[in-house]
């Protein structure tokens, strides 16, 4: 019983830890600044304060998928896509710093930077 | 109740077989049914049941063989390539820390052996998405999918764990 009871605040702990974490990702403060890239490759970056009327740009993956990004002043969404899953569609839109809207089948990231966690080649472009 | 069975090695194989077949139908009856959560990866995980079921009663190479029966099949059926590997990868990290877990915890409290398998389990799938977007913000989901893999690895574990009990003590089993 003592070795479940161990156990169980070892489980707590994380809980609570990653939690706190979540808490921690979603008041993050961020830039106004969208990167959107794939393959680990940067394809597109635009400053969204500046964008003064909506448009969309389409990337593929050269390998039939293909994926409409929605760009308006101040926010960023996945518009559409012919991913299995679908799931970068309902990620919803973001406008500022913290969870990035993915498309794994498709590789695509589209974050908001000022929160992107510094990697050495991140900033040089 | 933690007992490795003592089968023949054709009774062995037949019985691989059957829970492959098993774990294999749990997950594509779950990939019906996605969570309502917009989160990539947030599943129940209900096919460990059976990988759970099998390290507890067989040995972790069996379940290793079993789940990769299960993961090489349910991708063929449902996925593409790409899924293939964050399964793999998941599935990989996830039987890792099973293994270790189950070895250091005496095959005891396997609840929390499987709280371990579902955490790694999303670890693992969230170090293929760095291999494939570069690092970048989904680290962000980290938390998230710890939150996740708790969970769910807690209900998967507690649900083995007591239906290991209630099948032993039936006395109906077959050894």
């Amino acid at each position: 019983m003592k070795r479940n009871l161990i156990l169980a605040a070892v489980t707590a702990l994380l809980f609570l830890a990653a939690v706190g974490g979540c808490w921690l990702v979603m008041h993050m403060p961020g830039g106004m600044v969208a990167v959107i890239r794939q393959d680990g490759k940067e394809v597109y970056r635009v400053d969204l304060s500046q964008v003064e009327t909506p448009y969309t740009m389409s990337f593929s993956d050269g390998a039939g998928g293909e994926n409409v990004v929605l760009i308006e002043p101040g926010a960023i969404s996945m518009q559409s896509a012919n991913c299995p899953d679908g799931l970068c569609m309902q990620m919803g839109t973001i406008r500022t710093g913290g969870l990035p809207v993915v498309c794994l089948p498709h590789h695509i990231m589209i974050e908001i930077e000022g929160s992107t966690p510094d990697a050495p080649d991140v900033q040089a472009y | 109740m933690t007992e490795p069975t003592r089968h023949s090695p054709l009774r062995r194989t037949l019985l691989l077989g059957l829970l492959a077949g098993l774990s294999l139908t749990m997950f594509l009856i779950e990939a019906q049914f996605p969570l309502p959560v917009p989160l990539p990866g947030v599943k129940l995980g209900l096919a460990n049941l059976v990988t759970l079921f099998v390290i507890s009663r067989f040995s972790v190479r069996e379940a290793a063989a079993v789940m990769l029966i299960r993961i090489l099949l349910g991708n063929l059926l449902t996925g593409q390539l790409v899924s293939f590997s964050y399964a793999l990868a998941g599935g990989i990290l996830s039987l890792a820390a099973m293994a270790v877990s189950h070895r250091l915890l005496k095959g005891k409290s396997l609840w929390f052996t499987s709280v371990m398998g579902g955490v790694s389990h999303n670890l693992g799938q969230m170090i293929a998405a760095l291999c494939y977007l570069g690092w970048g913000g989904v680290v962000y989901y980290v938390p998230f999918l710890l939150v996740s893999g708790i969970l769910m690895g807690l209900l998967i574990g507690l649900v083995t764990q007591l239906l290991l009990r209630a099948w032993v003590h039936t006395g109906e089993h077959p050894e």
